[in-house]
């Protein structure tokens, strides 16, 4: 046990983005606990994606800062880093909303392409890797052992040598998972992962998140619009709306919020409620 | 009988060597919701893009509107009016949003006509697509991304309308929406849908007929209702959520 609490994994602290004299995000600030799962909801266009984009670096925000925060106290300026340092230093990864896999490369490229940096360091910058030098064979091995581990908790490893983009929407999904705990995060950032699941495959998300969740301390920010896996899985959620927080807290809390069920949630489906009790009877 | 609208007999679709669809038999009659569930992989999207020419059937046939379109290029038979609102949006990131409505008004033989009138019923639907018209595409949230292509498919007013899960990426409340809006469309001018969704609660519960796909071959079909009560279906495709 260390001594010290280290605090939440990341801290968004009042940032602001502005396209031209769009207000995207407005002065947002909010935590990610460590070990945990936070969720980000909120209607569509409000701000969301953009936040992640300004959490990895694909964005810098136009005001505010973004720290992350290892669990032996170091700090990461994550507002002021470029994208491949926030991956490779600050641990932070992410999925895409809109797919983004080389889709033809096999899967297992996909994996070590994620591993890019730690095998050009372990081939001496490609000389060793020629040369053959026993470093970098060992390393090529683990990178591929880690490829498996995730493929196959994933369960795409029946499917390892197939082109990523032959693969149904939702494994493609999955598979952004594995490339990014391929680059050994410390947060991962999951945008829309139960988008184009049926009820059942997300339920089948929501049992590898949760065996991820903690695991070597990993902590997980989520955006999504699928409830049964936010209020299901979420230990804190976050609500945007015009890029503004207007409610914070626990899965309970958020669901009879006024304001959230206002903007976001609109009313109970009691339709679909009453069927779904006719069928169970 | 009326004949289908659309009619899809013993459809086999292949990516290289992988066989995709296996002997498709499917009707939608005009003024019909139909819906297809299945898993991840059954091959429901490779069925609505072959429809469309894109990939080409090894074998079978599909029929549309009397006529048989399985060899017909792509954009004759969109020319036919079937608007599909494909997976992945597939929007013009480049243009603004109007000029990605006015090319879906391509279809509609009339638009001149009525271009202003249907302009506005995709932006009652969409309010928020009014507001960003004069934005490039590329510049809009997924969700928004996804009304668009919605929106644009509907300017074309179509005979068959195909969705391919138009839920996806969107907040609760605008897929009831969506989903409402179907239903009216439907009900009041006669369009005809055919449905590709993961959402099975909604998607059984608004169509008149349903298909189950499972690795490319249809398994089971029947009425929403009926589907909704099986319990093969439940535990496949609806338990643990009805988001």
């Amino acid at each position: 046990m260390t001594s010290a609490d280290p605090g939440p994994v990341l801290e968004v602290d009042a940032i602001g983005m502005r396209f031209g004299g769009l207000v995207a995000v407005d002065s947002l600030s909010f935590t990610a606990e460590r070990g945990q799962i936070t969720a980000l909801i909120g209607p569509n266009g409000a701000g969301k994606t953009t936040v992640f984009n300004c959490i990895t670096g694909f964005y810098r925000p136009t005001s505010g800062e973004i720290r992350a925060r290892h669990a032996d106290g170091r700090v990461y300026p994550l507002h002021a880093m470029p994208g491949h340092r926030i991956c490779e230093e600050a641990n932070v990864a992410r999925t895409f909303q809109n797919i983004r896999l080389f889709a033809g490369m096999s899967l297992l490229e996909n994996l070590l392409v994620a591993q890019h940096n730690k095998l050009m360091r372990a081939s001496s910058f490609t000389i060793g890797g020629l040369l053959g030098l026993p470093g970098f064979a060992r390393a090529e091995n683990e990178a591929v052992e880690l490829a498996k581990h995730w493929l196959d908790r994933v369960g795409l490893l029946h499917r390892a040598d197939h082109a990523a983009g032959d693969l149904p929407y939702g494994d493609q999904r999955r598979l952004e998972i594995a490339r990014a705990m391929c680059t050994g995060p410390a947060l991962l950032c999951l945008d829309e992962p139960a988008a184009g699941l049926n009820p059942r495959e997300s339920r089948e998300l929501n049992a590898l998140l949760m065996s991820m969740r903690g695991e070597n301390g990993l902590s997980l920010l989520l955006i999504e619009h699928d409830m049964g896996v936010v209020m299901e899985i979420s230990d804190r959620i976050v609500v945007l709306d015009y890029g503004k927080k207007i409610a914070e807290g626990r899965p309970q809390e958020i669901r009879s919020n006024p304001a959230v069920i206002a903007a976001y949630l609109g009313v109970e489906d009691e339709e679909v409620e009453q069927v779904e009790r006719e069928i169970r009877t | 009988m009326k004949d289908p609208l659309l009619k899809v007999r013993g459809l086999e679709t292949f990516y290289g060597n992988v066989q995709a669809l296996r002997g498709v038999d499917l009707d939608v009659m005009e003024g019909e919701i139909v819906t297809i569930i299945g898993a991840n992989g059954a091959g429901k999207t490779t069925l609505m893009m072959t429809v469309c020419g894109t990939p080409r059937a090894r074998a079978g046939q599909i029929h549309f509107d009397g006529r048989d379109i399985t060899r017909l290029a792509t954009h004759h038979i969109m020319r036919l009016r079937i608007a599909q609102s494909p997976e992945g949006r597939r929007i013009f990131p480049r243009m603004t949003v109007l000029e990605n409505l006015q090319m879906g008004a391509i279809l509609n033989p009339e638009s001149e006509r009525t271009f202003d009138e249907d302009l506005r019923r995709v932006f009652d639907l969409f309010p928020i697509l009014e507001r960003r018209q004069d934005q490039r595409g590329g510049t809009l949230s997924g969700g928004e991304q996804q009304m668009l292509a919605i929106a644009r498919a509907l300017m074309g007013r179509p005979k068959l309308l195909l969705l391919d899960e138009p839920s996806l990426g969107l907040a609760p409340m605008i897929v009831r929406q969506i989903f409402d809006v179907i239903r009216d469309l439907n009900r009041q001018q006669g369009l005809t849908v055919f449905l590709v969704e993961q959402n099975a609660y909604h998607a059984l519960r608004l169509a008149h007929r349903g298909y189950v796909m499972v690795n490319g071959r249809i398994t089971l079909s029947g009425s929403g209702e009926e589907l909704l009560a099986r319990e093969e279906i439940r535990t496949a495709y609806l338990e643990g959520g009805r988001h």
